[in-house]
């Protein structure tokens, strides 16, 4: 599975590299996205269910980059996926999941500052959080991962108007957060009110403990220099087999507004 | 463009509809699978086998046989009802959503509930000052007596502080009675809270040890509870707390706390010893759900309540007879032994 998705990934980012030049657009330093979409993923979780749970919801997220004359780009962004879990035993009850990702970055531009083909390669801190909380605190699980990630993106223009994105990264080293053996333990139950602390007991650890990976494809249609709208296709997957094992797959379905000014 | 769309897309189409691929196959749905995921989730994480000397293997060896393809879902609820029960732990249950539940170790605690009537101490004894039944507290002052009274019969105050108030209105008494009779427990903290109103000193009480491997015998670090004062308000005049068989969790915790104070005795009936916090609802193939008791709490001398319970020292129980002729005799116990005592009437 993992050399699938590894392919996957390789295939969606690289591909893009043969692409041809056209002509150059304006640059802009500055730019804000809006985005919605809809979210459609996969979830075993050991340490919550023996069972495997579709995950359906909405995706919103928010982002600011800057680009700087060279073409490099700074970047913040926050995305929030509010979904339900679903099992084949869910007659009766369904379980929340919670999803934050926040990230900085900074790519590099590795090709000329203007023109038709772009490619970008850096890295990011992320802040993956996925939270399942099932009849109020009946059952709770979480998987996050605050780590850095080697991350690239590459675009090309392949109309007057409009052009292909693509993007990709691997979380290498973070601090891996999972729930204790039990599911529950008194530094919880100590901590009920303090989230962030509960978020934060982990292990900083490498790829020997988990497995990252997230890949996106996009289409951007530019209504005219300054606003432009993407439809995308973004996947993530994590894993890993500490205390219990778990595995997530998120697939998400995006339209994106950019603003530059 | 065309030839790099088609297998995005393709990949796309793959990914959003290959749960197995993605996953592994699903748990199946059958009599056999759901009792060995139910037996296999409690040897692996169940908190108290070598507390209380239980053999999971034999309730396996014992139920097994009666597990066949022909087994139907209610034939398994009364199994896996009949497992738990032999843990005898009212941290433990099994549910069946919208359809049955079931909790171990709660035979005969009914009758101890009716053996307790908050009316009956309202309209005979007490004076309220406030009460709340979404908090689960009440209090106020005995007639004609110069003892106070604070009924929990939750460990659920939104707010601690209030113990602080509740002191500020009967904290001029000579003692207190506290009544946790029926208490079904609560959140630990919130009790540790309302006990520092009336502790003196920090000591060493409890520790507690979270399950955290697949042998019976494997926990995690000792953490360590000490007593310490709380809030603004402290009464240090001699306490009585009432305790029943349903007196559990959270109230059995603060008990630790108040137990450890020279001016508090108790009286009433031993407690439920069951000290462990509830682990997360677990999930079967079939809807079924269940819990299960996660951690050990020792005493520093390294012995457990768990499955004892606090023993009083003084016995004393109610009948349903005594609640129905007006009579709560264990409450008449703790006037007499302040009397006696203390002088305090």
């Amino acid at each position: 599975m993992k050399r699938c998705l590894f392919s996957a990934a390789l295939l969606l980012f690289f591909g893009a590299l043969g692409a041809q030049s056209f002509p150059v657009e304006p640059v802009y330093r500055h730019q804000l996205t809006l985005t919605i979409g809809a979210h459609h993923g996969y979830v075993r979780d050991q340490n919550f269910s023996p069972l495997n749970y579709r995950a359906d919801g909405l995706r919103f997220g928010l982002g600011y980059g800057r680009t700087t004359k060279s073409g490099h780009l700074m970047s913040a962004e926050l995305g929030l996926g509010l979904t339900k879990l679903r099992s084949s035993a869910s007659k009766y009850h369904t379980t929340d999941r919670y999803l934050i990702d926040l990230s900085f970055g900074y790519l590099r531009n590795m090709g000329p500052a203007e023109g038709s083909r772009q490619v970008r390669l850096g890295g990011k801190y992320r802040s993956y959080v996925d939270v399942s909380i099932f009849e109020g605190a009946e059952a709770i699980s979480f998987f996050a991962l605050h780590g850095f990630e080697l991350a690239g993106d590459a675009a090309w223009r392949t109309g007057g108007r409009h052009r292909l994105k693509l993007a990709g990264s691997l979380p290498v080293f973070g601090l891996l957060v999972r729930p204790p053996y039990t599911g529950w333990d008194k530094f919880i139950s100590d901590n009920d009110t303090a989230l962030l602390r509960i978020l934060t007991r982990g292990k900083w650890t490498s790829l020997n403990d988990f497995t990252g990976l997230r890949a996106s494809f996009g289409w951007e249609y530019r209504f005219n220099d300054r606003w432009t709208m993407e439809a995308g296709y973004g996947l993530s997957y994590y894993s890993t087999q500490r205390l219990d094992p778990v595995r997530i797959f998120n697939n998400q379905f995006t339209l994106t507004a950019t603003r530059k000014y | 463009m065309k030839k790099l769309l088609f297998p995005i897309l393709l990949l796309a189409t793959l990914f959003t509809s290959c749960q197995k691929i993605i996953l592994g196959e699903d748990e199946v749905n059958t009599p056999k699978n759901n009792f060995d995921i139910f037996w296999e989730d409690f040897d692996r994480h169940y908190g108290l086998f070598t507390v209380r000397g239980w053999d999971w293997d034999s309730i396996r060896m014992e139920y097994e046989g009666q597990v066949t393809p022909e087994t139907t879902d209610e034939e398994l609820f009364t199994i896996f009802s009949e497992m738990i029960d032999y843990l005898d732990d009212r941290h433990t249950f099994v549910y069946w959503p919208g359809r049955k539940f079931f909790a171990s170790g709660d035979a005969g605690r009914d009758q101890v509930r009716e053996e307790l009537s908050l009316d009956l101490i309202v309209r005979n004894y007490v004076d309220v000052r406030d009460s709340s039944s979404v908090e689960e507290y009440l209090y106020g002052d005995f007639r004609g007596r110069d003892i106070g009274y604070f009924h929990l019969s939750g460990i659920d105050l939104e707010d601690t502080g209030l113990t602080d108030q509740i002191l500020r209105d009967i904290g001029h008494h000579q003692a207190i009675i506290i009544d946790l009779r029926n208490n079904t427990g609560g959140a630990d903290q919130i009790g540790v809270e309302i006990a520092g109103r009336f502790i003196q000193e920090e000591k060493l009480l409890y520790t507690v040890q979270e399950r955290n491997g697949p042998k019976h015998d494997d926990f995690a670090e000792k953490k360590e509870y000490f007593s310490r004062r709380i809030g603004t308000e402290n009464f240090n005049k001699p306490v009585v707390v009432l305790t029943d068989q349903v007196t559990i969790s959270a109230g059995e915790v603060m008990l630790l706390y108040l137990k450890s104070i020279a001016t508090v005795t108790q009286i009433g009936d031993v407690t439920s010893g069951d000290f462990s916090d509830t682990g997360m609802r677990r999930f079967l193939p079939n809807g079924m759900q269940y819990r299960y008791s996660i951690m050990k709490f020792l005493l520093p001398d390294g012995t457990s309540l768990d499955g004892v319970g606090h023993v009083p020292d003084i016995y004393a129980r109610n009948t349903v007879e005594d609640i129905a002729a007006g009579n709560d005799v264990v409450l008449e116990r703790a006037f007499t032994f302040l009397l006696e005592e203390y002088g305090i009437r």
